[in-house]
Parts: C-alpha cells; sequence; structure tokens
C-alpha cells in the first residue's frame, strides 16, 4: 500500500514535469510575416478609325446632267469618287480585310433591240440597236469603268491588290470589288495603318479611241428605260439595270501569335 | 544468544543511507528547479530574442522571404509581372508598347514566377491572393467587367487560385481558395498565370478596352499579397526540402537529451522513494 503511495506521488511529480515543460513550447508569441508585390500595365492601344461610305454619286454634275427629282444619278459624260480611309496606330499586329454586299451595277444585256409603235409594232423608222457585250463572254454592255487605287503608309498587301501593282482598272464593279475583298494588308505592331480605298467611276460620254466600249444606242436604250418610254416593248427586267450601288465593309482584326 | 545492538547496526549503515538521501534530495532539487524555470519560461519567453533556446526548448528562429528570378521581395518593390512586348515562343512580338509602358491585350498569355523560402526552424502555414485595380483616364473602377483571368499554384501542381481546368477573373481572385503548407528549411515555387483570351472572349469589350486605352488610358494595377504564420506543429512537412547540415531541430521543440535527463531523474527519485519505503516497512 505505501510503496504504490510512493509511486503514485513520484509519478505525479514526474507528469507535472512533463506538463510544465511541454506547456511552454506553446506559449510564445505566433509567428506571423507578410509580403506584397506590385506590377502596372496598360491595356495595348487599339485606337482604329474609319471613314468612308459617303456617296460618291450626285444629283447634279458640272457636265449639265441634273436630276429632277432630286434623286443621285448617273448618265453618259459623268464620273465620281469614292475614298475609303482607315487610321490609327494599334499597339498590337492588325490585319485590314474588305466585304462587300448590295451590289447592282448598270448594264444592259447584249442583243439586238427594235422600237415599237403605238401599235406594239415594231417601228421601221428606227433602226434596230446592236448591243455587244463589254467584256468578251459576259454578255453584257457595261458602260460604266471602274478604276480602284489602294494607298497605304505601312503595312503588306497581299491579294487582289499586291506591292507594285495597287492601282487596277476594272470592267465591271463587280470585278473591282471582288479585287478589294480578295486584298488582305497586315501591319505589324506600332506601324499606322494609313490606308484609303479609292473607287473611281466613270462612264464616257462617247465612243473615242481611249473609250471604245461606249455604244451610243445602248446607252439611248438605258436612258429610254430609266425615263419609261414606252418605245422600248417589254425589256425583261433581268436583261438590264440602270442602277449603281453596293455596300463595302473594312474590318480590322487584331492578329494573335 | 546474541542480542542485537541498535547502535553497531546503524552505524554499519549510515554512510550509504546519507549518500541515497543527499542523491534524492538532489535529484528532486533538479526536478523542482526544472518547474521553476519552465514557469519562467512562461513568462519571459516572448520577448526573448528570436532563436533563444528557453532552457531545453528550442528557440523559435523563424526567417520567411520571398524572391524572383530578380532578387528578394522587399516592401513596396514593382516586380516583372507584364512585359513591354509580347511574342510567342521566341518569334517576333505581336504586342509592343509604344512607349515602353508594360502592357495587356487580348491573346497575351504570361506567367511570373516567384519562390517562398522558409529558412527558419518553424513549419508556416501560408495564403496568396490577388488585388486588381482597374483605372480609366486616371480614376479607378468599382464595377467593370475586364476580360484578364489568372491562376496561382505551386511546383506540385496544387492551385491556390484557379484550377488546372480554368482560370478565375482576375476582379475575383482576392480570396485564395486554400492555405497551404511549408516546412521548416524548405521552400516552393509558384507560379501566376495570367490569360487574355483572343478567340471566345467577347471581341466588342476588348476593342472598347483597346479604344479607351488609346483615348485617355486604361491601366490596371495587379498585387500579390502572401501572408505566413507559424504552424501549430514546428516539425509539420511540406514544400521542397533544403538540406541542412547537423541535426535539424524545430523551433519551440523539446530537445530530447533534456526530456531524457528528466525522465531518467523522475525514474531514480521514483526509485530512491520506493527504496526508502521498503526499507521502513522492513524496520517496522
Amino acid at each position: 500500500m505505501k510503496k504504490s503511495k510512493s509511486l503514485r506521488l513520484a509519478s505525479i511529480l514526474l507528469m507535472l514535469c512533463l506538463i510544465t515543460t511541454c506547456a511552454v513550447s506553446g506559449t510564445f508569441a505566433k509567428y506571423v510575416t507578410s509580403a506584397t508585390v506590385t506590377d502596372t500595365a496598360r491595356v495595348a492601344k487599339w485606337g482604329i478609325n474609319m471613314t468612308g461610305g459617303v456617296s460618291a454619286f450626285k444629283d447634279v454634275y458640272s457636265t449639265d446632267v441634273d436630276s429632277n427629282d432630286d434623286a443621285k444619278v448617273v448618265a453618259p459624260g459623268t464620273a465620281g469618287t469614292n475614298a475609303y480611309t482607315v487610321t490609327g496606330v494599334p499597339e498590337v499586329d492588325y490585319q485590314i480585310t474588305f466585304d462587300y454586299e448590295g451590289l447592282s451595277e448598270v448594264f444592259l444585256n447584249a442583243g439586238t433591240y427594235y422600237y415599237y409603235d403605238a401599235h406594239g409594232e415594231i417601228d421601221a423608222t428606227y433602226a434596230p440597236v446592236v448591243v455587244n457585250e463589254t467584256v468578251t463572254s459576259s454578255g453584257k454592255y457595261t458602260p460604266v469603268k471602274y478604276t480602284v487605287t489602294i494607298t497605304t503608309a505601312a503595312g503588306e498587301v497581299t491579294g487582289g491588290f499586291s506591292a507594285g501593282n495597287l492601282t487596277k482598272k476594272f470592267d465591271t464593279l463587280k470585278d473591282a470589288l471582288d479585287a478589294i475583298k480578295g486584298t488582305t494588308i497586315t501591319y505589324e505592331a506600332n506601324e499606322e495603318a494609313g490606308l484609303t480605298v479609292t473607287i473611281a467611276w466613270e462612264w464616257a460620254f462617247s465612243n473615242t479611241i481611249e473609250t471604245p466600249h461606249i455604244q451610243d444606242g445602248a446607252d439611248t436604250i438605258l436612258g429610254n428605260i430609266t425615263a419609261g418610254t414606252s418605245d422600248l416593248n417589254g425589256i425583261p427586267a433581268g436583261d438590264y439595270s440602270t442602277t449603281i450601288a453596293y455596300t463595302l465593309t473594312m474590318t480590322a482584326t487584331q492578329l494573335n501569335a | 544468544m546474541p542480542t542485537y545492538n541498535n547502535d553497531n547496526r546503524s552505524n554499519n549503515s549510515s554512510p550509504r543511507r546519507q549518500w541515497v538521501w543527499i542523491m534524492l534530495m538532489v535529484n528532486i532539487v533538479f526536478i523542482l528547479l526544472i518547474m521553476t524555470l519552465g514557469i519562467i519560461a512562461l513568462r519571459v519567453g516572448n520577448s526573448l530574442p528570436e532563436g533563444t533556446d528557453i532552457l531545453f526548448i528550442v528557440g523559435k528562429n523563424p526567417s520567411v522571404s520571398f524572391e524572383d528570378e530578380s532578387g528578394v521581395w522587399e516592401a513596396g518593390k514593382n516586380v516583372d509581372i507584364f512585359k513591354s512586348s509580347y511574342g510567342e515562343n521566341g518569334g517576333a512580338p505581336t504586342v509592343v508598347s509604344q512607349d515602353g509602358t508594360k502592357l495587356i491585350a487580348p491573346g497575351v498569355k504570361t506567367t511570373y514566377q516567384f519562390t517562398m523560402q522558409n529558412n527558419g526552424n518553424m513549419a508556416v502555414v501560408y495564403e496568396a491572393d490577388i488585388d486588381f485595380v482597374l483605372s480609366i483616364g486616371g480614376v479607378s473602377q468599382k464595377d467593370y467587367n475586364f476580360p484578364l483571368k489568372v491562376r496561382l499554384y505551386d511546383d506540385k501542381g496544387l492551385y491556390l487560385i484557379g484550377s488546372e481546368a480554368e482560370y478565375v477573373q482576375v476582379q475575383k481572385a482576392a480570396i485564395a481558395q486554400h492555405p497551404g503548407l511549408l516546412g521548416a528549411n524548405s521552400y516552393q515555387t509558384f507560379t501566376l498565370e495570367l490569360y487574355w483570351e483572343f478567340e471566345g472572349g467577347n471581341d466588342e469589350l476588348d476593342t472598347l478596352y483597346g479604344d479607351l486605352s488609346a483615348q485617355k488610358g486604361v491601366n490596371l494595377t495587379l498585387k500579390i499579397n502572401t501572408y505566413a504564420e507559424e504552424h501549430i506543429d514546428p516539425t509539420a512537412q511540406g514544400g521542397n526540402k533544403i538540406e541542412v547540415e547537423g541535426t535539424e531541430e524545430y523551433g519551440g521543440t523539446i530537445r530530447w537529451l533534456w526530456l531524457i535527463l528528466l525522465m531518467i531523474n523522475s525514474a531514480i527519485i521514483v526509485f530512491y522513494i520506493a527504496w526508502i519505503m521498503n526499507k521502513r516497512e522492513q524496520k517496522w
């Protein structure tokens, strides 16, 4: 009995020592530290601006062409220019591409056309008009010609236009727009766009050495169609067009690495 | 019959008994001294210099630092998280600053690595989070949607922000997902990834920010905040071990030598007391 008491006393003593030492290790102040670092950046500049779309067509021309209803018109002896520009100096590589829609251009199907009298009979006092196609195998007379010029401050032009061949003439508006649509201009970061795309059109007045494609008879027919004269009997609607229209879209796109 | 002579008998055993009593007292004093000093350590331990051993308790010697490839982080230091130009795989850069200012742009994916070093003798638990400030024309914005995404992970692939499958919008990366553990004499390397999505993002928003930057400047400030505090178990392991010379001791732990001495002394006391009690019983 006395042995167990002494043992118990010694055990209690031992436990007190161990508890004391263990408690000490857990009572010191807790170490805490922190660190913060910072960095700042700016969003890379884009800043592309585009202008254009102002109509190249008028209701009054200096060549004595005057619309009688203020509608914009085209006629033999008229011409105009439309310019589209892109400016800006982005801090990223970028590319300019083109597309178009809503195309309509003046044409008359090649063929022989007759004038009719009030009875619907061919009027023999008027010679039939033979209209030839402007472009071989196109089947159409297209009196308006187009000249497209691309100028750029920098960048690489590829596709429909390319370096060294930045001005081209086209017999049709579709050919001109197709060439523009097939063109891509690629710029490196910080190269100024300075891009101008000019579409010039001209309906020559008469057939000359420089403008051998003009056919006065066909021009007259087109003018009579617009005037709504009944001298021309039932030319199908699909055989002609007396309007020019298009919408050109330019897109600037950042190039990824 | 011979009779016992008490005097003779006591004279023959007194030197050894005295020696036993002396040793017993020494041990008891030793135990009491340790307990007393331990109590004193309770009072003064917090005010002693770091690394000071408290009797048989290893002194705490904390030492946590952060560094990147350009050196140790210092208070208020700017680091190179962003760059002034970006290109892919050593090719020609496609994003280039006009004035040397660091930039960020759609399509940019960049990383920043830093290392947390625990050269102390205690394990620490840590957290890391991101602060992000967007300003347009010098005015800090409050409610905005900025297309930059981030994620943060260690060299063992444990993600503190984001995951392997997804990034987190930078303005939502302010809260760490979970704490990490770094053992004594260990290090851990972290990678911060920043990504502005090129395909599949919001082109209109991207263009808006680019135009605004050209007109009035759009700037963003990124802060990496790290916190470390002593782990409850100084011997906890985590991170990559740094080899140390000699025996590794952990701050706040009891030196085994002292513990052994304490136990031996206690055992001796137990033995003495039991022996004395036994002798008394025999006498009675």
